[in-house]
């Protein structure tokens, strides 16, 4: 019987966070589950979903066995679907974008074009994160480092890549595909086969990078979202 | 530490955070005035499913939502980052 919640919740003070060190790279299975939702009046979206097509081509580019969950596709069944796959089908990382809450990370209601936030349901929780035993998952997305990641840690995930607060992308034309480079880093990272605490550093470093260009440039409220990104970037590993 | 001195310690924190509630929100006002009034409505980042202009950010950190906490964060930042740059 599934363990309730909150005695989970309860469980993840003994789990490591922040800057601990996987040193080891990622299986060499290559398969790679991308999740990138679409809602057409959603700008976040918009933006992470140009920068998840990046993330596409890379790992094609890197040899990787690419299930793009993308747009309509992004559903709860069709993740869960690939989640439960037999042993040699499965992924071994998990690459999400878009909308994430503290216990959540959002795809689509349904195999129809998604238009409105009504669109927009939970395909990753607290229900069903035991899914990822075994795997490696990168959210570029809002808080789910926070309380999905400790989850997924204590469900056996390999490692949980992503932010503890918000994740911000600023609407400045001349920045914002430079925010999409410094989300991207770490996953690049990964793609090449670099180890988890390598992609986290690599993240890191691109957030540190862009602070420092964006304040020499004095734009200072782009400047104040990328610190805070770049101060709630985290790994955490079991 | 007394009773006293406890509740003396109380009260200054409280007074204290709504004096640097209110100096965020003079900040950013001063910020908004120093635009142009067409830029002052102007989208300029996009935070969950929500975009907000200066304004926005201005109607956050009154209401006290989760949205104004991080922006008085970046707010506190900026100011730093201000008067280190002088």
């Amino acid at each position: 019987m599934k363990m309730d919640i909150k005695v989970r919740i309860s469980k993840l003070a003994d789990i490591t966070l922040y800057h601990e060190y996987l040193l080891t790279p990622l299986p060499l299975v290559k398969r790679l589950l991308l999740v990138r939702p679409n809602i057409r009046s959603d700008r976040f979206t918009r933006l992470s979903h140009g920068w998840a097509e990046l993330v596409k081509t890379k790992a094609i580019d890197e040899g990787w066995h690419v299930e793009d969950l993308s747009g309509a596709r992004a559903t709860r069944r069709n993740v869960e679907t690939a989640l439960s796959r037999t042993t040699l089908q499965r992924p071994s990382l998990i690459i999400h974008y878009d909308h994430g809450t503290e216990f959540t990370l959002y795809g689509n209601r349904a195999s129809r074009p998604p238009h409105s936030f009504e669109d927009l349901v939970p395909v990753i929780d607290e229900s069903n994160i035991s899914m990822t035993a075994g795997m490696f998952v990168s959210a570029m997305a809002c808080l789910s480092a926070s309380g999905l990641g400790p989850l997924a840690i204590y469900e056996r995930a390999s490692g949980y890549l992503g932010y503890t607060n918000f994740l911000c992308a600023s609407l400045d034309r001349e920045v914002q595909n430079r925010f999409g480079e410094a989300v991207n880093a770490p996953n690049f990272a990964l793609l090449e086969g670099r180890s988890p605490s390598d992609a986290f550093e690599i993240g890191y470093r691109a957030w540190d990078q862009l602070c420092s260009e964006l304040l020499e440039e004095n734009r200072f409220f782009d400047w104040a979202f990328a610190t805070i990104n770049r101060d709630y970037f985290s790994l955490l590993v079991p | 530490m007394s009773k006293k001195v406890e509740e003396k310690f109380s009260d200054r924190e409280k007074s204290d955070r709504e004096l640097a509630k209110e100096l965020d929100l003079m900040f950013l006002e001063k910020m908004i005035q120093s635009l142009p009034a067409k830029k002052r409505s102007k989208k300029i980042v996009a935070v969950s499913s929500r975009s907000f202009s200066m304004r926005d950010m201005l109607d956050e950190i009154r209401q006290e939502t989760a949205y104004g906490d991080m922006f008085r964060e970046m707010l506190k930042r900026i100011r730093l980052a201000k008067l280190m740059a002088k």
